[in-house]
């Protein structure tokens, strides 16, 4: 599904990634964990197209995307959610899915699109269900609650239709209750539409939960990678991320 | 393939067969007797017995069939009447003139065939990009631009002010044939491209291709930057009339024969002209496009994660306001016979910012409302003091500090009870 073979991204003299290499099976969970400052964001962030790679490459479903835009890369099936809440918070909740879903209607970007507006409601729907959000579709987006944001966001790139969904830190600022919920509604969604899944994920007992598989980034290089259990006794992990993360 | 030749002849038989019975029933159903076209508008003049006399004469007494199975026999056997207009055998007016019309035709297709597979190719090898969107914008201003407006322009430019080439008259392809391209250019070209719209589009497309990689106050900035550099261009050379501008320019034509000359007809025009570019906007803030446009006005970044070319659908946008006020441009002259180049001065552009200010962002009857009031309150100020400027920018100031969303958000904000604004 996705394949990141020596991936190095450098700012200047820092090295934000130093050659990280992994393999994302169809179909699978698979979790990037770390402390702060490891280098997970701007691994989303290389993978989807913000920033260009500085070395290594980056194949999704046998395709190359290493330095491709972000929009040409969502339209090669990757879509991602951002650590910090990105909606269109000015119009409403059906507004919000409904300019993402018709992204992928035949009329995108072509001439008819000036005087046509394709009619995507039955998926939105479908998606706002999915997520409880069907009784707020008329309010403003800025006016939802945190969890209820965090949730559009995952269908603003559900809408997009994708076979991989990135997402970065989903339950960051959700309520410990909220999580437990957040993490089973993500997991039976995968499921559902038979997502491949990458997550970046804080909250260990999230990861553990949900991950078929674990990587550990720790100052810009892998040191683990295996299944939930492996990591979890792994001594490196322990000392590198375990011990310094949780504040 | 003789035999697809010969099958293509004989099916243009009943297609020329229709042609010719449509064209002359037509011809006979128009108001008005072919008689009038005979003896002019002195018909009065004419004793019924005569006006009889001559109807006999050209067979019009005769039933519709009857007349067209006459001339359908003389036009079989060679004879084709005589023109009305000249009283010359038919086939001497049409003759000379075939020469002229198959070498234009021949070139247009040429020049259409060498410009269409061209653009065609680049356009089909990126498709959804920039080029793609150049061609088949071109492509629909070339169809949309009725071809008189065309050929005015070219000729204006080609023949009156640049002289590159000559404005009327013809050499025969035999006699000298750089001398005849040079004389059939001009009809070529204005049948085979619509070149004004060309020249907005292509200005568009480059400003904006440059503008649309900056954001917000940047991109603002480098549009007014191009306007200075056109400003610049066309108040130092003299190939359009330098800083005095084109002068005596005819009044526009809705189309030939209708001239807006009077201040009514102007005044109609313009009102018309802007209910068509409300409703167009209106339609395209509805359509997919525009939804697109709301989302990336919101968050630019989100709206590129879900697929969308954020600089195409801005260029896009560019372009088209570029038309609608190219189009606005264009009912000018009816106000005042000249154009000179302060209207490109980036001054003006600043005029328009500031009656959208007035009037309310993002919304499409704030502008209206507040290119009104500004043109208002300029006329009615400048009539009483001379620094009228002052008091417009203070009316200006008061805007922007109690009523920041515009004359639009006045209304909403006295609708608003108080209180809930802190909600």
């Amino acid at each position: 599904m996705l394949e990141v073979a020596g991936v190095s991204k450098s700012f200047g003299a820092l090295a934000a990634l130093a050659g990280v290499s992994f393999t994302v099976r169809e179909g699978e969970v698979f979790s990037v964990i770390g402390p702060n400052g490891a280098g997970k964001s701007t691994l989303f962030n290389v993978i989807s197209g913000l920033h260009a790679p500085t070395g290594g490459r980056i194949v999704l479903r046998g395709t190359e995307i290493t330095g491709r835009p972000p929009e040409v890369i969502n339209r090669q099936g990757l879509a991602k959610t951002f650590q910090i809440t990105n909606i269109f918070p000015g119009i409403s909740v059906y507004d919000n899915v409904r300019v993402a879903a018709q992204s992928r209607t035949p009329v995108s970007g072509r001439l008819p699109s000036l005087w046509r507006l394709p009619d995507v409601e039955g998926p939105v729907m479908e998606l706002l269900g999915a997520f409880g959000l069907t009784a707020r579709r008329g309010d403003l987006a800025q006016n939802l609650s945190h969890g209820e944001q965090r949730y559009l966001e995952i269908c603003l790139a559900l809408a997009t239709d994708p076979a991989l969904l990135l997402l970065d830190e989903p339950t960051a600022g959700m309520t410990p209750g909220e999580t437990k919920e957040a993490t089973a509604l993500i997991r039976r969604i995968a499921l559902d539409r038979s997502l491949t899944v990458l997550l970046i994920e804080h909250d260990m007992r999230v990861v553990m939960g949900i991950s078929d598989r674990i990587a550990v980034l720790h100052f810009g290089e892998k040191i683990a990678e295996g299944p939930p259990e492996v990591i979890r006794s792994d001594p490196e992990v322990l000392d590198a991320c375990l011990g310094g993360a949780d504040e | 393939m003789a035999r697809y030749i010969v099958g293509r002849l004989l099916a243009a038989i009943p297609v020329i067969f229709v042609i010719a019975l449509t064209v002359f029933v037509l011809g006979r159903l128009l108001p008005g007797d072919p008689i009038t076209f005979i003896v002019g508008t002195s018909q009065a003049t004419y004793t019924p017995e005569q006006l009889a006399v001559i109807r006999r004469d050209y067979g019009l007494d005769q039933p519709i069939y009857v007349q067209f199975a006459i001339w359908l026999g003389k036009a079989l056997t060679g004879d084709f009447g005589r023109s009305f207009q000249s009283r010359q055998p038919a086939l001497d007016v049409i003759v000379p003139r075939m020469l002229p019309t198959a070498q234009i035709a021949i070139q247009t297709w040429i020049f259409a065939v060498i410009i269409g597979i061209g653009a065609g190719v680049i356009s089909a090898t990126a498709p959804n990009s920039w080029k793609d969107w150049l061609g088949t914008l071109t492509a629909l201003f070339g169809a949309a631009i009725p071809f008189f407006l065309t050929a005015s322009l070219l000729m204006f430019v080609f023949a009156l002010r640049l002289r590159w080439l000559p404005a009327s008259g013809y050499v025969p392809i035999y006699q000298d044939p750089i001398a005849s391209l040079r004389s059939t250019l001009l009809p070529s070209l204005t049948l085979c491209l619509g070149l004004a719209a060309v020249v907005v589009g292509v200005y568009a497309l480059t400003v904006s291709y440059f503008a649309t990689t900056r954001r917000g106050i940047y991109f603002a900035l480098l549009t007014l930057i191009f306007a200075e550099v056109i400003y610049t261009f066309f108040r130092y050379t003299q190939t359009f009339g330098g800083s005095d501008g084109i002068q005596g320019l005819p009044a526009s034509q809705l189309w030939p024969g209708v001239a807006i000359d009077t201040p009514a007809r102007l005044y109609y025009l313009v009102v018309a002209y802007l209910l068509l570019a409300y409703l167009a906007c209106r339609a395209l803030v509805r359509s997919h496009f525009g939804q697109v446009l709301v989302a990336i006005r919101e968050n630019e970044d989100r709206a590129r994660f879900l697929g969308y070319n954020v600089q195409r659908y801005k260029m896009g946008v560019c372009m088209i306001s570029a038309i609608l006020t190219g189009l606005a441009g264009a009912l000018y002259p009816g106000r005042a016979a000249y154009a000179t180049p302060d209207l490109l001065h980036w001054s003006i552009s600043g005029e328009f910012l500031i009656m959208v200010m007035i009037g309310g962002l993002g919304t499409l009857v704030g502008p209206i409302i507040g290119g009104v009031f500004f043109t208002v309150l300029q006329e009615k100020v400048s009539s009483y003091v001379q620094w009228y400027n002052i008091v417009i920018g203070l009316v200006l100031v008061l805007i922007v500090l109690f009523v920041p969303r515009g004359l639009l958000g006045f209304r909403h904000a006295l609708r608003r009870r108080p209180g809930r604004e802190a909600a």
